[in-house]
């Protein structure tokens, strides 16, 4: 079962966060759901792993509430595998309240271990309190926001130089690989698929993973970003591609070439 | 009469039968046609699950066992029925640990608590209204 709910509110839904559950309870889902929905939020939830991957591979979600005992895996190995690719937030809520579960979901980056019962008040207010942090932090909707946007295309040309998501490369007019290293092919992607629009530094955290989560007040973007636009100057004699917009994060201000 | 309900759920409590109860802080809180589809959610996955934790138990299905009672403590437990919570996870756990003698007595605890916590939702569903 698989169900998008949509809190009461505005329509601006790309400035709404997105919560994605998961719960093989039918008692459970519908309660994350009605709770959930007075915070103006949108909360998708899902039945099974499965489920749960597929709406997670498809969306980008502010919010990840996960169950630990499902049908068809182990909420926390599945957990482990989304962190290696993305710093989404998680909550664990599961029956189980030991130790060994709630220190097991520490390790993980999780944000909170909820453990059932939990009193409905809490629960909402505990997501709530989460969610204004989030928001304090530059991510929720402006992450709601990309994902609201179309794809952008996977071969991306300016100034003579060509950026290739699917195969991960940068050429310049010659074909030759400019040698980006993995983190600063991430952020240009990222700044190339929103041309013309502001990247903050917690879309790249969510883009660069839990690493860069962890630590992404600190200047691990700018650092990228600078060496970024070293490569850039030295082969195309143009620097300033990406714009600094002070408080909030970096902008590709270079308009991208038809293909 | 929904607040004549919370006081009888209150006097219950008090007796120590179901303490702990979240109905009427949810009834607070939700709508009544949304408190309504959750306690009927709730009750209809109460009663399977207690049903297949008494099949499963009775026939040496431990595994199985352990599934539904850790279905029941979910449920049981968004709703706050800590009575029922308790036995459930206490089912879970003999379950678990493949102790038939513990099983039996938990199993045993888990159907009064959830006979106790169908009657308490049938109330609340005869005071809430049906969803629009």
């Amino acid at each position: 079962m698989t169900g998008a709910i949509h809190g009461s509110g505005s329509r601006h839904v790309n400035l709404r966060p997105r919560i994605l559950a998961v719960d093989d309870d039918p008692t459970a889902r519908l309660f994350i759901a009605l709770t959930l929905s007075p915070l103006a939020v949108d909360v998708y939830v899902t039945a099974t792993c499965r489920e749960f991957r597929a709406m997670s591979d498809s969306m980008a979600a502010d919010l990840y509430l996960i169950d630990i005992e499902l049908p068809d895996g182990d909420g926390f190995l599945m957990a482990e595998a989304l962190r290696a690719r993305c710093a989404t937030p998680m909550i664990f809520l599961s029956v189980h309240g030991d130790d060994g579960h709630r220190l097991r979901a520490l390790e993980l980056g999780a944000m909170e271990y909820l453990s059932k019962p939990i009193h409905p008040r809490e629960f909402s207010l505990r997501i709530q309190n989460i969610l204004t942090s989030l928001r304090g932090h530059g991510a929720g909707a402006a992450i709601a926001a990309t994902a609201s946007q179309p794809t952008p295309p996977l071969i991306r040309r300016f100034r003579g130089l060509t950026l290739d998501v699917s195969r991960r490369r940068l050429t310049d007019d010659g074909g030759r690989d400019m040698g980006l290293t993995a983190a600063e092919f991430e952020v240009l992607a990222l700044l190339t698929g929103e041309p013309q629009r502001v990247v903050t530094r917690a879309q790249f955290a969510q883009r660069l993973g839990p690493q860069s989560a962890a630590r992404y007040n600190t200047r691990i973007v700018d650092i990228l970003v600078w060496r970024l636009r070293k490569k850039l100057q030295r082969v195309s004699g143009l620097g300033q591609f990406i714009a600094t917009v002070p408080s909030r994060g970096y902008m590709f201000v270079e308009p991208l070439s038809p293909e | 009469m929904r607040s004549a309900i919370a006081k009888a759920t209150t006097a219950v409590g008090a007796s120590g039968h179901t303490a702990g109860s979240f109905l009427p802080d949810l009834a607070a809180m939700l709508p009544p046609g949304s408190l309504h589809a959750l306690l009927k959610t709730g009750r209809a996955q109460i009663d399977g699950e207690i049903g297949a934790l008494v099949r499963a138990a009775a026939a040496g299905r431990e595994p199985e066992a352990q599934r539904c009672a850790h279905r029941l403590a979910g449920s049981a437990g968004v709703l706050g029925l800590g009575r029922l919570v308790a036995a459930a996870r206490a089912a879970e756990a003999a379950a678990t640990s493949g102790d038939r003698s513990a099983l039996g007595s938990a199993v045993d605890e888990a159907r009064s608590a959830a006979d106790e916590a169908l009657a308490e939702l049938g109330r609340w569903l005869a005071d809430s209204d049906e969803p629009t």
